[in-house]
């Protein structure tokens, strides 16, 4: 069986197209062909096989008929007909719809005379006169240096910022280039944002949780110039900084701590925790940008890193892993590794350099310049790599506590047969028991009472030897802490027999890959050498010559010359500061995605950044600090001329992620759990309160409470994030255990440390939930809601207290951040 | 096309602007992928999964809803999934040749599959022609068999693996890897719902399919397309549905304490005028009040007349056919009802038995099922689906078993738009392998778009870069099995 590919539009058929030898064929032939073959071609064939059928996306079967290079060249199962030898052409097998052929016309079979006169026309060697088929169009040859003009992959450089009218307005290089679009368009900035709106918004946007109440006071008490500086310095420093954005980057990664369905091939991984740890730790650190990508990439060939950083590279090593079984035929599985390669490719692709790389798994990609020779060459860096587990300490740590892990084996391997001895002493004493039951004394007893002895030393022998295996099971390191990583290792299919395969690892064997035709690895298209993107390489791109080249690789794509990777780093990081990105296709930068909404301001950035040594927390204070960013939420005009906003005329309101949301309301509640790292917990376990990035994310089974707050597929890269309302979210803020207990903590909270009286408790109420003093309103509306507390008994207050606050925790102003 | 190619950086433009005069509205909002909150709105779709919009802003929004392409011939679907894959030797395409040939390997019978199998196993199962048409059925199927003048079986169904997963994936999401959204989710996204105060696509399962939710997933689709999962092993509405029932309060309490959240919410929204995401999440909690009670009605099967709840039965799979009529009548669009947990239908050994045992628990269910829904005037107006990801061999596989069967099985659909008592295609002497009027599953898909007035080469969404459709680049609507 001929597996279905991906998706199929054009072949590389150029290829193939070698030395197309055509005897001249006489007169009276080719009017043989014009009478009795073209009319038919034209009539019952060309309608899915020709040029106008591939312009129209009609094209079946890769198979030409409408030139005579189409018919010998052949579609997916090749050449279409073998002049003079009718039995070897399967344009005839189709017509005489042979058992296991095509059976063309689809609409049904031809007249008997008809499919004769195919027969004699292949048996007279096929005449044909036609030459190429009319504006037939060959794989077009990519124009490098026009692909090239294209914006992002011009190199970005450094623009002085544009002279504006209100010259006061700008506190930031930012600002120039943001107020000269808005002035053009006849808009004005909004007003500054208040102090406390602005700490709220800040807190949110660094750490994902709302301002203590001890971070208001200090913050608004400061009067000093810096204090927003401070601010924001004080927050980039804190640790929930990096859960905050490493969130961010797992949604890049497409994080998981298991696949969709799992087999020996494609098991869970249960030390995934470690890149997630690994990632909020390097973004605590501010890791330079480009360095936190060749960590991710290829840590392993790096003299600066050790085995402790092995956990980096589950940014693959944690990739998608799809069902395999070795009964399957070879080329099968092969389609299979095939598929986890696409994603590999996927994931460097639109996740750092904003491509579309994978459409060229099947032809070069329609839009932009990449052909399906940089598919492979990529694809192959991935295809000499294995994804499994290695330890995250050194060797030598290792060492320390081998011989203990080789006693438990050699105990366990010696436990085997004293197993067995009990399990059959037990049965034979069993089955004597019954026997003596039946007779009195003699040899039955006798031996009952020698089994019984033997099953006794016996089964005292394996206790000991179990007790013994646990007790060095609790030796200091006995579990080699391990990640889910990548190793050089080439995966192969191989056959045992041919019902049956085997996969094999070959350590430091890179692989290059063969074209798979229409991405199909049972069709093999010419070898290509792994190597970068020529789009991206000055003049040939030079091949990969250490290991699988994932540290080269990875040096391409973190590199000043590289015009893609910064840019969508920055504009990442734009988006999650303004909810848009610049570019608000954020991983795609190719010709089908959008332009930047400030072109030059983009570049601008990207180039400070690098400067500035890649350091992210650089660009939050760049972006943090301007003006623009400290925008109110709320227009001071209307909004027609720019209703979505893409001129950041003010700020943009935005509703709180699945994380931030659920850690907000533990932040409040005081329930919240601050600990950093380790294994995961359950997010609809209403118990569960560490921060959400401490909780398990499932492509098999994701969890109900992430995905009802638009949790990210994790199966696949996520650009951006949907933003639904559902009211299965309003149901599980107003029903689900978990809101309702963080509301009763609420109220606790607020009776224990909130003040003696009702306004006060409202106060700080508001306090902690909004960073703000109540308005007469919301007070009134408290005092209403709340008027019979003064006279109930304690158990109808504490209720009452409960609905208020549960009412809180469910408005709009603790969902939005203004 | 060449719209399709046209830079969009978001920005205000003129009015005249260059939004394609053929665009959908739908595709008017996602392929600049910045939804504005007035867009938001402008896109109104389902149930949980939407926004859930009433009154003058359901009105004003109206006219930008999702509407099908052109007549559809079936409004909503209800795909009875009989996951693990039926033998089709033992249903619907009776093989007489396999008694004569038993235990042998002639050519053609000698396929490998998923492993390999032994020689032909006949069936033990007696075939009855049903109805005018004569179509030939399982006897433990007779009382489908009264229905047989609705059925277009096609006997000449293949897919592209041999193994669960991805065989799954290949009939419910149109691919091989777990990546790309399901038929569901593309039928939600294509029509919206008729009911705003359900979801509108809904997948009854005991349990869960070896692949897990990502069989309704939305992927890459916008997340309200995907399935609500209601686990039917327990038929308590307020356990299949999360969070359903508020365990707190009583429904004036809840009441109070909804209107105090209003109050809240509308002083907060009142200094801050004009933002429609504001807005919609106040409606959005009364919609999850409203739908608290209305989904308890729904999802209740005990509101049945007694003689309806004795007429399909009493296994799990009885109630679930039950379940799914209730929200189909209702206005669900899409109802998935998995033949129990995990590969139920996957009988590598003790097949006899199990095949008969299943296909009678399944009879009665669907054939009242089919009934209910003549009797209510729907059955023209829904489209009922059945199969598995695959067949299965036949040939046997330690002694009284069959294997996957990817090469050739049966699926019939019933219901709007369906030509009944029709058969369309053949498998080969052996019921190996489909050989004649082959329907791949792409072409299940384009046929059941088709039905619901979606054609399967427009109903694209744009994702990384390029425009993605269920069928890929392949599917051919069966024309044969359309009334």
């Amino acid at each position: 069986m001929q597996p279905r590919t991906l998706s199929i539009q054009i072949v590389a058929v150029w290829t193939l197209l070698g030395s197309l030898s055509a005897a001249e064929p006489d007169a009276a032939d080719l009017d043989f062909f014009e009478k009795k073959i073209r009319p038919v071609l034209i009539d019952k064939c060309y309608e899915c096989h020709s040029t106008k059928a591939k312009e129209a996306g009609k094209l079946k079967g890769g198979l030409l008929l409408d030139s005579r290079e189409g018919l010998h060249v052949g579609g997916d199962t090749g050449s279409a007909i073998t002049p003079g030898k009718i039995e070897e052409s399967l344009l005839i097998d189709a017509v005489r719809f042979g058992e296991e052929a095509y059976q063309m016309p689809p609409d049904g079979k031809l007249p008997a005379d008809v499919i004769a006169n195919f027969e004699k026309w292949v048996a007279m060697g096929a005449p044909d006169p036609r030459d190429a088929a009319p504006n037939s169009t060959p794989e077009q040859s990519i124009d490098w240096e026009k692909a090239r003009q294209h914006w992002s992959l011009q190199p970005p450089t450094r623009h002085e910022p544009p002279v504006v009218q209100d010259a006061s307005w700008p506190s930031m290089a930012i600002d120039s280039f943001i107020l000269a679009r808005m002035e053009a368009a006849g808009l004005k900035p909004s007003a500054k944002v208040d102090r406390r709106t602005l700490l709220r918004r800040v807190c949110f946007d660094l750490t994902g949780l709302p301002p203590t109440i001890e971070q208001q006071q200090q913050f608004l008490g400061d009067d000093s110039p810096d204090a927003y500086r401070n601010l924001i310095v004080r927050l980039l420093e804190s640790p929930r900084y990096g859960e905050r954005w490493g969130r961010h980057w797992l949604d890049v990664a497409r994080y998981s701590e298991d696949n969709t369905n799992m087999g020996p091939f494609n098991g869970p991984y249960p030390h995934a925790w470690r890149y997630r740890d690994w990632v909020v730790k390097a973004i605590n650190e501010d890791v330079p940008y480009d360095q936190f990508i060749i960590r991710q990439l290829a840590t392993d060939f790096l003299p600066e890193t050790g085995p402790e950083d092995h956990a980096a590279l589950g940014f693959q090593g944690l990739a998608p892993s799809y069902h395999k079984e070795v009964a399957l035929a070879q080329v099968v599985l092969e389609n299979r590794y095939a598929d986890e390669w696409e994603d590999r490719v996927d994931g460097i692709g639109r996740g750092l350099l904003g491509l579309t790389l994978a459409c060229a798994r099947c032809h070069n990609h329609k839009y932009d310049p990449v052909t399906v020779e940089d598919y492979y060459a990529l694809a192959g860096v991935f295809a000499s790599c294995r994804q499994t587990t290695r330890p995250v300490i050194s060797e030598e740590e290792v060492a320390k506590t081998q011989p203990v892990r080789d006693r438990v084996a050699v105990l366990e391997k010696e436990l085997v047969e004293p197993d067995k001895k009990v399990k059959d002493l037990t049965k034979e004493v069993a089955d004597l028991e019954k026997k003596a039951k039946g007779e009195d004394g003699g040899a039955t007893s006798e031996r009952l009472a020698a089994a019984k002895q033997e099953l006794e030393t016996a089964t005292k022998q394996v206790a000991d030897v179990k007790a013994e295996i646990e007790e060095l099971k609790t030796t200091p390191g006995f579990e080699v802490p391990v990640a889910d990583s990548l190793t050089e290792e080439q995966v192969r299919v191989e056959e045992i027999t041919k019902e049956k395969m085997k996969i094999v690892y070959y350590p430091d064997k890179p692989r290059d890959l063969n074209i798979f035709i229409r991405g199909d690895a049972g069709r093999l298209g010419p070898l290509v050498k792994r190597r970068f993107l020529q789009i991206l390489s000055e003049g040939e791109p030079a091949e990969f010559s250490t290991g699988s080249g994932r540290l080269e690789l990875a040096r391409a794509i973190a590199n000043r010359d590289n015009p893609l990777t910064a840019r969508v780093a920055v504009n990442r990081v734009w988006m999650h500061h303004f909810g848009v990105g610049l570019v608000d296709t954020p991983s795609n930068f190719g010709v089908t995605g959008s332009k930047p909404s400030h072109p030059e301001l983009l570049d601008d950035l990207a180039v400070r950044f690098m400067d500035n040594g890649w350091s992210m927390k650089w660009l939050h204070r760049e972006i943090m600090l301007s003006s623009t960013y400290q925008q109110s939420a709320t227009p001071t005009e209307a909004t027609s001329i720019d209703p979505g906003n893409r001129l950041l005329s003010h700020f943009n309101r935005r509703r709180l992620g699945a994380e931030a949301f659920r850690d907000a309301v533990l932040a409040v509640s005081g329930k919240l759990d601050d600990a950093l790292s380790g294994p995961s917990g359950d997010a609809d376990d209403a118990n569960f309160v560490r921060r959400t990035i401490y909780a398990s994310v499932s492509r098999h089974k994701l969890s109900d409470t992430l995905q009802t707050f638009d949790f990210p597929d994790p199966a696949i890269h996520c650009e951006k994030r949907s933003n639904s309302t559902t009211p299965l979210q309003q149901m599980f803020v107003l029903n689900s255990p978990f809101v309702h207990a963080q509301a009763v903590a609420l109220a606790e909270r607020a009776q224990r440390d909130g003040g003696e009286t009702l306004d006060q408790r409202t106060t700080y109420l508001h306090q902690l939930l909004f960073a703000r003093e109540p308005h007469e309103a919301d007070s009134q509306i408290a005092r209403e809601f709340l008027a019979e507390v003064a006279s109930a008994d304690e158990q109808a207050a504490a209720t009452r207290w409960q609905r208020y606050t549960h009412a809180l925790l469910s408005s709009n102003e603790f969902l939005y951040v203004d | 096309m060449s719209t399709e190619l046209t830079m969009y950086d978001g920005l205000p433009r003129p009015s005249s602007g260059n939004q394609g005069k053929n665009r959908r509205p739908w595709q008017a909002i996602v392929r600049g992928n910045t939804v504005s909150r007035r867009d938001m709105l402008r896109y109104v779709g389902g149930g949980f999964g939407m926004l859930g919009l009433t009154g003058a802003l359901a009105q004003r929004s109206a006219a930008a809803t999702l509407a099908p392409h052109f007549a559809p011939r079936a409004k909503r679907v209800i795909f009875l999934f009989m996951g693990g894959g039926p033998s089709q030797v033992d249903t619907f395409d009776p093989k007489p040749l396999l008694v004569k040939l038993a235990g042998q390997k002639p050519k053609g019978a000698d396929i490998r599959t998923a492993s390999p199998t032994a020689g032909l196993l006949p069936s033990k199962v007696r075939f009855r022609r049903f109805g005018e048409s004569g179509i030939p059925i399982s006897e433990h199927l007779h009382q489908l068999g009264g229905h047989a003048d609705h059925l277009a079986v096609i006997r000449s169904m293949h897919t592209d693996f041999p193994n669960h997963a991805p065989a799954l994936c290949m009939m419910n999401l149109g691919v091989l890897t777990p990546t790309r959204p399901s038929l569901g989710a593309w039928t939600s996204y294509g029509l919206g719902t008729e009911n705003e105060n359900l979801p509108s696509y809904i997948a009854l399962c005991p349990g869960k399919p070896i692949v897990g939710p990502k069989l309704w997933g939305a992927a890459f689709l916008p997340g309200q397309h995907q399935a609500t999962h209601i686990n039917n092993s327990d038929l308590t509405p307020a356990k299949m549905i999360p969070h359903l029932k508020n365990e707190f309060l009583s429904r004036d309490d809840q009441r109070d304490q909804l209107d105090l959240i209003s109050r809240i919410n509308r002083q907060h929204a009142a200094e801050r005028l004009g933002d429609d995401a504001l807005e919609t999440r106040i409606r959005s909690m009364e919609l999850a009040f409203r739908m608290q009670y209305e989904a308890l009605d729904t999802f209740d099967i005990s509101r049945e007349a007694k003689g309806t709840l004795e007429a399909y039965g009493a296994s799990e799979f009885s109630k679930a056919c039950l379940l799914a009529r209730r929200l189909s009548e209702r206005g669900v669009r899409f109802v998935q009802v998995f033949y129990g947990s995990g590969q139920p239908w996957d009988t590598h050994s003790n097949h006899t038995a199990s095949n008969e045992r299943l296909c009678q628990d399944a009879d009665r269910p669907i054939a009242q099922l089919l009934t209910d829904l003549k009797q209510r005037g729907l059955l023209d107006e829904t489209l009922v689906i059945w199969g598995g990801e695959f067949g299965r061999t036949p040939t046997s596989q330690s002694g009284d078993g069959r294997d996957h069967n990817p090469f050739g099985f049966t699926m019939w659909l019933a219901g709007g738009g369906i030509k009944g008592g029709t058969i369309h295609g053949a498998s080969d002497e052996f019921g190996f392998t489909a050989v004649e009027n082959k329907v791949h599953v792409h072409d299940l898909h384009a046929t059941v778009l088709h039905l619901l007035g979606l054609d399967h080469e427009r109903l694209t969404y744009e994702y990384s870069g390029r425009q993605f459709r269920l069928t890929d680049v392949e599917g051919t609507v069966v024309q044969n099995i359309i009334a």
